[in-house]
């Protein structure tokens, strides 16, 4: 029971932190039709720049914000120097110029600023352990399950209630129809872009907590876990990408519980076969609408 | 395909494929082992780009999993082909009593091929259901799933480490046999039935759909060629390397031959050899500079990573300015001898122009 409940959490943080990287995804691409590989560069500029403001004598508690900061404007920073000029390219250039700016972020990092790892210093309380009972919480767990729910609440209001939000929405319904009614394009796709780093960059915290250290390809999995999230809910779904990640997450941590010890190493791989198989009967996606398949 | 048109194709495809014997035939008058190296390598990457042309350029479906192809082709005949004292130190444990086999470097090449072409083609039929994003996620997956088998299967594969002992059998001039091999069969793809029905699911699935291309049934035979030529190129790089590793087989080679093929211009054969040839050339450009060499008396700095902030600069400016890459939808015949009759001119030429310059190409061609 009490392994259980454990374990729930942990599989509830892990797809918290995939939810929000899917997230992201699934906005830019809603609005832009760009499925942008670079998505996970943002996790790695986020600890890039907590690192270097840890090095300016920043305090940690401060570093979080600050890093959730430095995603945004990163997000934005790539939308205006590499992704508009492809904006009225077909999905496949989008998608290969995210490639690109991928490689090439993560290796100007390799060049210019670090080969190896380096450590960044979080809280001390943020890796402590609650006891409540029998109980024993983690407070990375507790904050990133809070934190996620905390995003997707101010996600949903945002997408409701603001005229940006609305404008996201009718831009993801069809983009030309929502520049006549008056919205400025250029800022629609910056909005969009700022919203999808500011998701990343809360993930991406959590993710710099939990491993302690930064490296210039540390983004790679955390976006390659968030696209299967994206297609296994339905991509382009808000909420498909939502629940895709959670059940990436408990998928992860169900397989982590019950493999034996010798096959721990081909997790991943098991993954990605089970998704695969999910998606060759519902190639629409867990969530997604059948009339999106097309081939 | 009529016989005249197959001659045609193979005609057609001579130009490229010459580019490439003549590339190769100059480098085997070098006898320094690092220029015959580098021109393997090239010879390896060619096949592999010509081979993801195939499938890429003809469906429009972008494939990231093409080295995962490559390590099951390369891994296999490794494991196959390998001398037995050699593997009982490497691999004593590998399943099936592997440890002990020694198949003939031929057998096991071919084994190979076709180990990584059923492989393929399971992947295949998962992937050809899927649309657009789906179903390049579907080859990204494929990718990891490969190498975190290579990488884990220790008892298999020595696991990260180098797997050493390859019988080497493949020189330069054998290499680019293989290439020119891979660009009559690429060509000869383009220009069939088969090959013109997945171009049009490129153009327009529905369309295409909408006449009677059956776009699943004609994906999947575009990806099993495309698999081969891969396949091949993975058997070429066992055999004239030795040497294997897991990390051959993963991001670094998909970024290097994606960007060759995106910068040649996917939708062509000649293309893909230009965009290989072009970025071969800067990349080993990028490789000395990346080691910080001294230039007339200038120290340059070290720059570690530079040959990959080359390839991933290549295909966002390429994709930015020229999305279709240096050669677009053309080849090399076609530029020179003007287009056939496989695709229709723009407005304002009358039929009997092209037919004449058909012919024209034909004449030429026979001569």
């Amino acid at each position: 029971m009490i392994e259980l409940v454990q374990q729930i959490l942990n599989a509830l943080s892990l797809g918290g932190q995939y939810a929000l990287l899917a997230l992201g995804l699934a906005i830019v691409s809603s609005v832009m039709g760009l499925v942008n590989f670079a998505h996970g560069e943002l996790v790695t500029i986020t600890g890039f720049s907590m690192l270097g403001l840890q090095y300016l004598g920043v305090p940690p508690i401060v570093l979080l914000p600050l890093g959730i900061v430095a995603a945004t404007l990163a997000a934005v920073l790539t939308e205006r120097v590499a992704f508009r000029p492809v904006r009225r390219a077909d999905s496949t250039t989008m998608f290969l110029t995210s490639f690109g700016v991928s490689i090439v972020i993560q290796n100007l990092i390799l060049m210019f600023v670090a080969t190896r790892p380096r450590a960044v210093a979080t809280p001390e309380w943020m890796r402590g352990v609650i006891e409540i009972g029998a109980f024993r919480i983690q407070v990375l767990q507790l904050l990133t399950t809070g934190m996620t729910a905390v995003g997707l609440a101010v996600l949903v209001v945002f997408l409701q209630r603001t005229t940006v939000g609305i404008a996201m929405r009718a831009a993801a319904e069809n983009f030309t129809m929502t520049r006549l009614v008056g919205i400025n394009a250029d800022r629609l796709l910056t909005a969009s872009f700022a919203l999808s780093g500011f998701l990343a960059g809360i993930a991406a915290i959590f993710i710099i907590a939990r491993r302690g250290a930064v490296d210039s390809f540390m983004g790679f999995i955390p976006v390659v876990k968030a696209f299967v999230a994206a297609v296994l809910g339905g991509f382009g779904s808000l909420v498909g990408a939502t629940l895709g990640g959670f059940a990436l997450g408990f998928l992860e941590v169900a397989l982590d519980a019950y493999l034996p010890q010798s096959a721990a190493g081909f997790r991943d791989a098991f993954v990605f076969v089970l998704v695969g198989a999910v998606l060759v009967v519902r190639p629409q996606g867990l969530f997604g609408r059948a009339d999106q398949v097309i081939a | 395909m009529t016989l005249k048109a197959l001659s045609r194709s193979i005609t057609a495809a001579s130009l490229p494929a010459g580019i490439v014997m003549a590339i190769a035939i100059v480098g085997s008058a070098f006898t320094t082992a690092s220029i015959q190296r580098t021109i393997s390598a090239f010879l390896v990457d060619l096949i592999v780009v010509v081979g993801l042309q195939v499938f890429m350029g003809n469906s429009g479906v972008v494939n990231l999993g093409h080295a995962a192809i490559m390590g099951i082709a390369a891994y296999t005949v490794g494991i196959l082909a390998t001398p037995a004292v050699l593997k009982s130190l490497t691999i004593p444990d590998a399943p099936l009593g592997l440890a002990r086999v020694e198949l003939n470097v031929v057998l096991a090449a071919v084994i190979g091929i076709g180990v990584a072409a059923i492989v393929g083609a399971l992947v295949g039929m998962a992937i050809t259901r899927q649309s657009g994003i789906a179903a390049v996620m579907g080859t990204l997956a494929f990718l990891i799933i490969v190498h975190v088998v290579l990488t884990n299967w220790i008892s298999l594969t020595g696991g990260p480490r180098a797997f050493f002992g390859v019988p080497v059998r493949l020189g330069v001039l054998s290499l680019a046999a293989l290439g020119v091999l891979a660009i009559v069969v690429a060509r000869v793809f383009k220009d069939s039935v088969t090959g013109l029905h997945l171009r049009s699911s490129r153009e327009d699935l529905l369309a295409a759909a909408a006449v009677g291309v059956s776009v699943r049934q004609v994906r999947l035979v575009g990806w099993i060629v495309s698999t081969a030529i891969i396949a091949t190129g993975g058997v070429a790089l066992a055999l004239f390397l030795g040497t294997l590793d897991p990390d051959s087989f993963y991001f670094r080679t998909v970024f290097a031959t994606l960007a060759m093929l995106l910068l040649g211009g996917m939708r062509s054969v000649s293309g893909a050899v230009v965009g290989t040839i072009v970025i071969a050339c800067g990349t080993e450009l990028m490789r000395y500079l990346e080691g910080g060499p001294d230039l007339f008396g200038v120290v340059l700095p070290r720059l570690f990573g530079l040959p990959q902030v080359f390839l991933g600069a290549t295909i966002v400016i390429v994709m930015a300015i020229r999305p279709d890459g240096i050669m677009g939808d053309r080849e090399l015949d076609e530029l020179i001898f003007g287009r056939g009759t496989a695709e229709q001119p723009a407005n304002g030429v009358s039929g009997a122009v092209v037919e004449s310059k058909v012919a024209a190409t034909v004449r030429r061609g026979s001569e």
